[in-house]
């Protein structure tokens, strides 16, 4: 088996906080999650405000430091790597933000924006750097004669391509997303995720995508993960996700998305979870999805269920002591 | 009986319209010249019934609310609004003020903008309840409160009557929003993006919610949204807006199933689905500058079906044909 591009192991983020007058508390916001993402593979990371998605993306970053845990890049552990194997690290792993209007320099043109990685690694000179700003420009769909405009004046779309294109400035072979096409309109979100599914054929990338939004996880990944309160509770390939989900919440958080079809109103039926996710300052002692599931049983209150291979095929894992049987469909 | 089974509306046949918008338009004085919102927007609704405005940013469908009932006070309006028979246009700010909380009242996207951060969420409700019902003591407002909290699904009502803001969840202060709004059964609800900020599963308690809320009332209910599983889920009417103007109006169902306009056609196709893995085909380019929109139709710069014919390009499409209304000269070619 070939060594993967990016493996995390046991990975935990534990915040402090205060709590009363000396108390002092932690908010396990990733609490043992692991996975691994193949060169050229797009992996989803889906799940609701407070799962620990967007922790784990930071963590993988190097932003933030694990409590505890693993992250390899290329085999190389993350943590231990020397200031030359970091700016390695940097190039190899390069990042998507969300919202394409405070992510970029408005003081910076366009065109300077998608070369300040290049500038920033000291790679060639200021003329070489313009002409690869022009290439990368070319790639995402903007025209080379747009490089000395400032950011204010694209729109947002464009201004998303502009922070894609300097993603791939320094030739990186993994790319974080995080959430990147949540603030874009509907009729322009499909250029961008067309675009991202392009260059990922074309270049080879690898994606860690980020997202609360399991349709466009669905257009654009290969392999699911589906976190629910500091875990991934459910991970598979993007049908064993979307067509045979084995756990309760990845089939409530499927159902619970609106169809844009009015003829399948009251047709699909829908899960609705009561109440919301648990504190994560002091989490359910069994499963952390027990106080919110439609089918617990008492034990699921007092075992934590392991991540475990589903039978249907190797890499489909579900951490619950009673998957529920794959629909007909 | 048989509109109710078609359209699953509520309305009963031959009702008058509590909400009725004619011919509005919306500029907002900037210091380069008026900008133009709103353009010429006309529509009904129904008492029991849900009209989605649906649209993307700076299409207008908010524009077009919250001006028409008084909330967007830089605004200039001209056209009409009239709202059970009262000119909501021309009415004076103080009476107008007046109506809203009792005869209009309106469910904002953020309610943790929305609420009174620093009084309880009680206290916000019997204000609520008090500025309607003068006659009201103390321990009846506090009574019908604490009934209202309970009626959204909010759970220990009377320890949460007590509570700020701050201490609810996203959900959980929606569903605060809710019970305010409908504390004085609103012959016309207002739900701007009433889920937008909401996680999925929550959405899906909230969207339950609304629509018990709307049966509950009877009340006329504006939806405005940019979600078309929202308004599939929700509305009985649809009108989809570009640029400032409704370019197509029908049934939820004649809407998604038949659109009538390219717009419309197109946005469906760029949407990505969690039922399908169907290639998504995206809108070319992006919505107009409102300051320098098509003479023609605002959507030809980017329309599969004009293909650049003159007509498109000169002439504004009038929104036409009833009861599914299409604002394109060419939808017979759809």
């Amino acid at each position: 088996m070939t060594e993967a591009l990016l493996s995390v192991e046991g990975l935990v983020k534990h915040f402090p906080v205060r709590r009363g007058w000396f108390g002092k508390a932690y908010v396990r916001a990733v609490d043992g999650v692991s996975f691994s993402v193949a060169r050229g593979e797009a992996l989803g990371l889906v799940g609701e405000s407070g799962c620990g998605k967007s922790t784990t993306g930071n963590l993988v970053l190097r932003l933030l430091a694990p409590t505890a845990g693993s992250i390899r890049v290329n085999g190389k552990d993350v943590a231990r790597a020397n200031a030359g194997e970091g700016r390695d690290l940097c190039r190899q792993v390069q990042m998507v933000f969300q919202d394409p209007f405070s992510s970029l320099n408005p003081a910076l043109s366009a065109g300077a924006n998608v070369a300040e990685p290049l500038r920033v690694q000291r790679v060639g000179s200021r003329a070489s750097r313009r002409q690869r700003a022009a290439e990368l420009f070319g790639q995402v769909g903007l025209r080379p004669d747009q490089l000395d405009r400032r950011p204010a004046e694209f729109s947002g779309g464009q201004r998303q391509r502009i922070g894609i294109a300097r993603a791939l400035a320094l030739n990186p072979t993994l790319l974080l997303l995080d959430e990147p096409v949540s603030s874009l309109d509907v009729s322009v979100q499909a250029q961008v995720l067309n675009l991202l599914r392009r260059l990922q054929r074309e270049l080879g990338l690898a994606y860690l995508f980020i997202s609360h939004d399991l349709s466009v996880v669905r257009h654009v990944c290969d392999r699911v993960a589906v976190m629910y309160a500091g875990r991934i509770v459910e991970i598979g390939a993007r049908d064993a996700i979307f067509r045979r989900a084995r756990h309760p919440y990845t089939r409530a958080l499927l159902s619970a998305v609106p169809l844009p079809d009015p003829a399948r109103r009251g047709e699909k039926e829908r899960i609705v979870l009561r109440g919301e996710m648990p504190s994560l300052l002091d989490p359910p002692r069994g499963c952390r999805f027990a106080p919110r599931c439609f089918q617990a049983q008492p034990e699921c209150r007092t075992h934590d269920p392991e991540l475990l291979p589903m039978e249907d095929n190797a890499g489909h894992r579900a951490a619950c002591l009673f998957p529920m049987p794959v629909a007909p469909h | 009986m048989e509109m109710l089974a078609t359209t699953g509306s509520l309305a009963p046949m031959g009702a008058k319209p509590v909400l009725c918008v004619g011919g509005l338009v919306v500029d907002f004085p900037l210091a380069q010249g008026a900008l133009r919102a709103v353009d010429g927007v006309s529509y009904e609704v129904m008492a029991g019934e849900t009209l989605a405005l649906v649209g993307e940013s700076g299409s207008g469908k908010s524009a077009s609310v919250l001006a028409a009932v008084g909330l967007l006070p830089a605004a200039r309006t001209a056209g009409s609004v009239v709202i059970d028979g009262l000119d909501f246009l021309h009415l004076d700010p103080r009476t107008r003020r007046r109506q809203l909380g009792r005869l209009v009242a309106v469910i904002f996207q953020d309610p943790a903008a929305a609420l009174n951060p620093v009084m309880t969420v009680g206290a916000q409700l019997t204000e609520a309840l008090a500025v309607h019902n003068p006659r009201l003591g103390a321990a009846a407002l506090r009574t019908r409160a604490i009934e209202l909290l309970r009626q959204v699904e909010v759970p220990e009502p009377a320890l949460r009557f007590r509570q700020y803001p701050h201490q609810f969840s996203g959900g959980m202060a929606q569903r605060a929003m809710i019970a305010i709004a409908i504390a004085n059964r609103p012959r016309l609800l207002i739900a701007d993006e009433p889920t937008t900020a909401l996680d999925v599963t929550i959405q899906a308690q909230l969207l339950h919610l609304l629509r018990q809320a709307q049966i509950e009332t009877g009340a006329a209910t504006l939806l405005i949204t940019h979600d078309l599983g929202v308004v599939a889920e929700l509305a009985d009417r649809v009108a989809v807006m570009y640029a400032g103007r409704i370019v197509e109006l029908g049934t939820v169902h004649d809407v998604f199933a038949r659109p009538a306009h390219p717009y419309t056609v197109a946005l469906l196709r760029s949407l990505p689905r969690v039922d399908s893995d169907d290639d998504l085909q995206p809108i070319p380019g992006t919505p107009p500058d409102m300051r320098r929109r098509p003479p023609g139709c605002a959507f030809e710069p980017r329309c599969f079906l004009g293909r650049g014919r003159t007509r498109c390009q000169t002439e504004p499409p009038p929104l036409a044909g009833a009861p599914h209304r299409s604002a394109c000269h060419f939808r017979n070619e759809l």
